[in-house]
């Protein structure tokens, strides 16, 4: 056993205590299970935003795409910023509608404002298939974390395996509360350690930021450039829309809105995200300082850009703790998106689809039941493989933005549109990214389409046919429009 | 909307600006790649100028009118129990 095996265990184990220790003293109703009660202060709320927000993938992907790909990677800054900045408006008004109307769940949400079931069951079973894929993101992020760390000591499989058990414990016993004590330690863990490696690296192998640059620019000319085909500008510029318009539509990102106890909790916390979103330039300078140091390593292998250069830096013990704040980047998004599923399951799903009469009671046990299970699916598709449904599953989580045109409408001041709009609109959306996805259409095969053009990101097309359908299907079906919530909209207070 | 919230596009322009400067005006700034820093500075202004929105904009009053409404309520929820 060596020292970065030790101190890996430590971190889990202290996790595992930490988020049971945060049950203490509640009584858990599915309401204070799922969403705290809504008692959540701004720097609760602004820790499980971030928690989510910044999982394995600003920690491993994030590294990896400067190492890989250069300056495309920089869109994660800019959509980043412009995410929070709807948030500003969007996330407030969610907040009014979800405490008028007692959310609990993302598609309760949906559901409520369009006044329709059959929304709120389509909406949880694109979000449960979307949040398995986030899943397997996490555990297989977690798995390579680990092994890696502990110099292969820990196989993927065992570390994949420890990952899951120790958060369907913690979030059965306390839900929400045991994923919000965890993001406490692993933010600042985190931020710690991202300004040290992104400072330190790049001081310590080429004595300053600019002279990096300046070697990373000699070994490789117009690398530090945006490429001319592939990811192109206007592929980052239509990125930037796609994945800033599409942030809050990841269900568990979205819920930790509802947890908060007053509506500048959430507004607060939009104001201080961008500032947290330097941790991402710090992995930046990492995954540039990699470059040269541990070079040639391609493809998938470019996420561990990160742990290669630690390990070819720092003694073991270090090592270790680098792995161990992996593995809470790891748990805190795993779990939220356990405790998401699993209510969806049980109340949007099973109540509303099958069992309209049955009661909170019922729903709240059947979502702890669901929990390990849906947990045990996970593990399986991840040590398993199962291409089909990965693929599957992603597709899904690409579909959650495609939400967007009718979740916006719904918060206008004067709300606009309805059910059958919603159903069209995300309808025309899945088509549109199944052809892509799919059958490989894109922009290239329009007659006389320039690069520029071709390389526009599929998913905002999706989203445009999707918005342009949603409008034209609720105009045409306006007699019926029964739909909105005036109170809740965009810009009651401002 | 009021007159401040116009600041919003400022980051908005910026960000969709980032690129097509990084190309014509220079590769590096400040001796990291321009995007970047242009990016990191942008980021840190996106927060000031929602900073600026809120403290301007009225919502900072507004909640302190809900959470008044709110404690009046628990008042009168502990004053049923009592």
């Amino acid at each position: 056993m060596n020292a970065a095996l030790a101190v890996i265990a430590a971190f889990l184990a202290f996790a595992l205590f930490v988020g049971l220790r945060a049950r203490r003293g509640r009584t858990m109703s599915l309401e204070q299970w799922a969403v705290g009660g809504r008692g959540f202060g701004t720097l609760l709320v602004f820790l499980l935003m971030a928690g989510e927000a910044f999982s394995t993938f600003t920690f491993l992907g994030a590294s990896g795409w400067a190492y890989s790909k250069g300056p495309p990677a920089f869109y994660i800054l800019a959509y980043g910023a412009l995410a929070y900045l709807l948030g500003y408006w969007m996330l407030p008004a969610v907040w009014r509608h979800a405490t008028k109307h007692r959310c609990v769940s993302f598609s309760d949400f949906f559901a409520t404002a369009y006044r329709s079931r059959a929304l709120g069951v389509v909406v949880s079973l694109v979000a449960v298939l979307g949040m398995s894929a986030l899943l397997i993101i996490q555990l297989r992020g977690l798995g390579i974390i680990v092994s890696e760390a502990s110099y292969g000591t820990i196989p993927p499989t065992v570390a994949i395996w420890c990952g899951a058990i120790a958060m369907v414990v913690y979030i059965t016993v306390s839900g929400i509360h045991g994923s919000a004590s965890i993001a406490i330690y692993k933010d600042i863990l985190i931020l710690v350690i991202a300004i040290f490696l992104g400072i330190y690296l790049p001081l310590h192998y080429f004595g300053g930021f600019g002279e990096m640059f300046d070697r990373i620019e000699a070994a490789r000319p117009g690398f530090l450039q945006m490429p001319t085909s592939g990811l192109t500008l206007s592929w980052y510029n239509s990125t930037i829309l796609l994945t800033s318009l599409g942030y809050y539509l990841y269900p568990y990102v979205f819920t930790s809105v509802y947890a908060a106890k007053t509506e500048s909790a959430v507004r607060k916390n939009t104001i201080l995200m961008p500032l947290y979103q330097m941790v991402i330039a710090f992995m930046f300078f990492v995954g540039f300082a990699a470059i040269l140091q541990v070079p040639g390593l391609t493809g998938a292998d470019s996420d561990l850009a990160l742990l290669r250069i630690v390990k070819q830096t720092f003694s073991p013990w270090f090592v270790g703790v680098i792995g161990g704040v992996g593995v809470l980047t790891a748990l805190v998004p795993g779990s939220m998106i356990l405790l998401n599923a699993s209510t969806l399951i049980a109340k949007n799903i099973y109540r509303d689809g099958f069992a309209p009469q049955a009661s909170e009671a019922v729903v709240g046990k059947l979502a702890k039941r669901v929990l390990p299970v849906f947990g045990l699916v996970a593990v399986f598709f991840v040590l398993r493989g199962g291409a089909t449904f990965v693929a599957l599953a992603l597709f899904a989580s690409s579909l959650l933005t495609q939400l967007f045109p009718s979740f916006v409408a719904s918060l206008l001041p004067r709300p606009f549109g309805n059910k059958y709009g919603a159903f069209a609109g995300i309808g025309a959306g899945a088509l549109v990214l199944l052809a892509a996805v799919g059958f490989d259409v894109t922009l290239r095969m329009l007659p006389g389409a320039s690069d520029t053009v071709a390389s526009i990101n599929m998913g905002l097309v999706a989203l445009a046919v999707n918005a342009v359908t949603f409008v034209t299907v609720s105009m045409l079906t306006r007699s019926r429009n029964v739909d909105g919530d005036a109170e809740a909209g965009l810009l009651r207070n401002v | 909307m009021k007159p401040v919230h116009c600041l919003a596009a400022l980051p908005i322009a910026a960000f969709y600006s980032g690129g097509w400067l990084a190309e014509h005006v220079g590769t590096r700034l400040a001796g990291l790649p321009f995007l970047m820093t242009w990016n990191i500075v942008w980021l840190l202004l996106t927060s000031v100028v929602m900073l600026v929105m809120f403290r301007f904009d009225g919502s900072r009053d507004a909640t302190r009118r809900t959470a008044q409404h709110v404690a009046s309520e628990r008042r009168d929820h502990d004053g049923a129990a009592s």
